[in-house]
């Protein structure tokens, strides 16, 4: 018997025949449902409500994870219940990904934009009994002599599209150039190009309409990445695609699907459409660039971790799935290592890597931290996996920089906790910048020790019920849970910063710089840009130079994918950064066990 | 005297202190105290003190790390001088060992110290270690307990053929399989048909210690 299942507030709706747990429902639908364990009901964070009795009895994972105040008002965990009924299940806010602070602006970039792609307007002459010239023969020479381009040639795809506009315009058409090859033909006169830049995050995609010509970004718009179904970080989705090969084609297909989505919302706000999308840019970490390109992901999971390619890729865009015009490519430039990527070069062409012999340290933070240092001619990149902490992942009361999370935290003199919330309103949790700012301010109020254990009796702690001591943030308003940061959250955040920092020592030894021969540290991304210098060299993530020269940049790896899209320029700076890179495998590193533990801890003084 | 110095190799080794660790069972070496009394007097009573204070979670990570990387240059100095199997006081002998495409080494050097300290004879086959090198381990070293790491969701994948090839050689009835490592779970470990689960190197020893 079928059964509807309805999704709130986004009244998405899934028709079912068999019981189904609300997880995987959700993930069939559409619906995002956040989930750090993949369903398995030990993170508690796929919390929905459901007002049904076809449904489950409530699991000992609910008992333990929801408090009794959320059982009383029908909360659940998704991935514990299943259902088997028509039933209506809303997802707050807390348990979806919606609404992140994404982080779109960036440097402002100089760059000269030339690329091989133009525009002209053509008027061709007419096909009659006496000039009965190829379609493709009489707009090649009329190219020739209206615009200098020699011998121009078209594919299959742009002959369809020289066909039709020909006579749809009455021989008046635009036409799209990539050198010599007519990438697109329409009816009309030429429209500007305009092309498409992509950061393909783990986590995030960040999408820029971009006027090829002028590089200038005409829209932009973040979404998240789809991805996430099926696995929250890069290394549970390399073991869906080696667990089930059709998995890899699945993740490719909803990552395009979903690329497209986006392009077709920013051309829309241009009064444009995707065909007109001329050119496009694809950066993203190795793992992202191989599931992109159906590339075999299976070396990237295991030791050696080598990647197929270092060298650029250009493609059409239709191999990819994407929708562009009919003769567009997508250019894929080249990733460094099995785990620092294109995004990574794109950043460090953003941050003008390579310029110059300036000592410069480069971060980009995220589960996998990347993490550059140039001292003269050299650099030398290396990748920690961090975690999710600085994420807000794995954190009691973490979520992501959405209202409702705690961004700023200050600890006065008298003990008091003052907490800056996204949005205003009352604390729902904690983000990646107020688990620093906690962390920092709870060791300088001698709340924690060097170790980072919490010294119980203290105002403000209390012990939970497994016996470990927790902080009190924000007591909880409205129905609200209490705001803690616990134990565990502490050493997950001294954990992630441990790894980071261990990445940055062994970058220093290896080329020999000190923390006061560093000119300036880059750090990209959204974290980057909310996290409070002082507390990130007080907890010792990053080492103590003048707070002046840290420098957030923003999504530099969306700006560099915009400067290779909008340049050919770019792309050859691009290319020869990534051959100039040295990667470094710290885990192999002598003493890195040593460099870790050091890393892990709480500078005194 | 040896009291002394057994005390400072134990201190040294608690407090992650390698070089005077490593310097300290020298000296012990050439004053000619039994090596088994050096192990168990001291480095295994430093590693234990070491485990203690991380159970009262007093000790965190890095310094429980410090220690085992202390443990470890003392174990490799004295092994010379041991005959085989002895210092283990509950003469089970354990077979660790990260899996095939897998390079992380810290968890189980933790998981080998803690069970060190607990008595056990323990085997370490390395990291990156091929499926067969685990099979002829079993079959010439006849451990108690074979201990699988994986520190990847990718590479945990490996476990199941594993002791899938343990069954299918005759050997799996023979000894008792745990895994471990931060992608694994009790539940990941019913799946793939291991005795037991390791959370942490300290869970890892109780757990051991019932099989």
């Amino acid at each position: 018997m079928n059964y509807t299942i309805e999704f709130e507030p986004s009244g998405i709706r899934l028709v079912c025949e068999e019981p189904i747990t609300i997880f995987d429902a959700a993930r069939r639908a559409g619906v995002i449902i956040r989930s750090e364990c993949g369903g398995k009901g030990t993170c508690g964070k796929c919390v929905v409500r459901v007002r049904n009795d076809k449904i489950s009895p409530i699991s000992e994972a609910e008992k333990k994870l929801l408090t009794a105040d959320q059982l009383a008002e029908s909360w659940r965990l998704a991935c514990r219940t299943v259902v088997s009924g028509d039933v209506s299940i809303y997802v707050p806010v807390t348990s979806t990904f919606e609404g992140p602070v994404l982080q779109l602006e960036s440097l402002a970039v100089t760059l000269k934009p030339v690329t091989q792609i133009r525009t002209v307007s053509l008027a061709v002459p007419p096909a009659s009994l006496t000039d009965q010239r190829s379609d493709l023969q009489r707009v090649a020479e009329a190219l020739q002599q209206q615009h200098d381009v020699v011998k121009a040639w078209a594919d299959l795809p742009a002959l369809s599209a020289i066909r039709t506009a020909l006579r749809e315009g009455d021989w008046r058409i635009g036409i799209a150039l990539r050198g010599e090859e007519i990438i697109d033909a329409y009816p009309g006169t030429a429209r500007s190009p305009v092309g498409l830049a992509v950061d393909v995050g783990t986590t995030k995609l960040a999408c820029y309409l971009v006027a090829l010509g002028t590089g200038k970004v005409l829209a932009a718009q973040g979404a998240m990445n789809p991805q996430i179904a099926y696995g929250e970080d890069v290394m549970s989705r390399l073991a869906a695609a080696m667990t089930d090969p059709a998995n890899a084609c699945r993740m490719q297909e909803t990552l395009v699907k979903t690329i497209n989505a986006v392009a077709r919302e920013l051309c829309a706000t241009k009064k444009l459409e995707v065909r007109h999308l001329l050119d496009v840019c694809l950066v993203g970490n190795t793992a992202m660039h191989h599931l992109l390109l159906g590339l075999p992901v299976r070396p990237l999971a295991l030791s050696p971790f080598v990647p197929a390619t270092s060298s650029p890729l250009e493609v059409d865009a239709a191999t990819l799935g994407l929708d562009t015009a009919p003769g567009a490519h997508a250019y894929l430039p080249p990733p460094i290592a099995g785990f620092v990527g294109s995004d990574h070069v794109a950043v460090l062409l953003a941050a003008g890597f390579g310029e110059d012999n300036r000592t410069r340290l480069a971060i980009d933070i995220g589960t996998n931290t990347e993490i550059a240092l140039q001292v003269g001619r050299r650099i030398v990149s290396c990748s920690t996996a961090s975690g999710p902490a600085f994420e807000g992942a794995q954190i009691s009361h973490g979520m992501r920089a959405a209202p409702g999370a705690i961004q700023r935290v200050t600890i006065a003199a008298n003990g008091s906790v003052q907490c800056d919330v996204i949005g205003g309103g009352p604390a729902a949790g904690i983000c990646g910048s107020g688990v620093l700012d906690a962390v920092s301010e709870m060791q300088a109020a001698g709340i924690i020790n060097e170790r980072g254990r919490i010294a119980k009796g203290r105002p403000g702690v209390r012990l939970e019920g497994d016996g470990f001591p927790a902080f009190l943030l924000a007591a909880g308003s409205e129905g609200q849970r209490d705001v803690t940061i616990t134990q565990q959250d502490i050493d997950q955040v001294l954990l992630a910063k441990g790894a980071i920092r261990a990445g940055i020592d062994i970058l220093m030894t290896h080329l020999k710089v000190n923390a006061q021969d560093i000119e300036e540290i880059n750090i990209a991304g959204a974290f980057g840009s909310y996290l409070d210098p002082h507390n990130a060299v007080r907890i010792g993530l990053l080492p103590r130079v003048p707070l002046n020269r840290i420098r957030a940049i923003g999504n530099a790896a969306g700006a560099g994918a915009r400067m290779m899209l909008a340049s050919i320029d770019a792309r050859h700076r691009a290319a020869s950064l990534a051959k100039q890179v040295e990667y470094l495998e710290v885990t192999v590193y002598a003493g890195f066990t040593k460099y870790l533990a050091a890393g892990m801890r709480l500078p005194t003084g | 005297m040896g009291e002394g110095l057994y005390q400072a190799i134990s201190k040294a080794v608690t407090e992650g202190e390698e070089e005077e660790a490593v310097k300290r069972v020298q000296e012990a070496l050439k004053s000619g105290s039994p090596p088994v009394e050096i192990m168990q007097r001291g480095i295994v009573a430093g590693i234990s003190k070491a485990g203690e204070l991380w159970k009262a979670n007093e000790y965190f990570l890095p310094d429980v790390i410090m220690a085992a990387d202390a443990f470890k240059a003392a174990m490799a100095v004295l092994k010379p001088s041991l005959k085989e199997g002895e210092g283990a006081k509950k003469g089970k002998k354990v077979v660790m060992g990260v899996v095939q495409g897998d390079v992380h080494d810290l968890g189980k050097s933790l998981v080998i110290a803690m069970l060190t300290s607990a008595g056990f004879e323990v085997i370490d086959l390395g990291i990156d270690v091929p499926l067969q090198k685990f099979i002829d381990a079993a079959r010439e070293q006849k451990p108690d307990i074979i201990g699988l790491g994986a520190y990847m969701t990718t590479t945990m994948l490996e476990m199941k053929s594993i002791i899938a090839e343990l069954e299918k050689q005759g050997l799996r009835r023979k000894l008792k399989v745990m895994v471990g490592g931060v992608p694994t779970s009790q539940e990941f470990a019913d799946q793939v048909g291991a005795d037991a689960w390791g959370k942490d190197a300290l869970d890892a020893v109780q757990k051991a210690l019932k099989l």
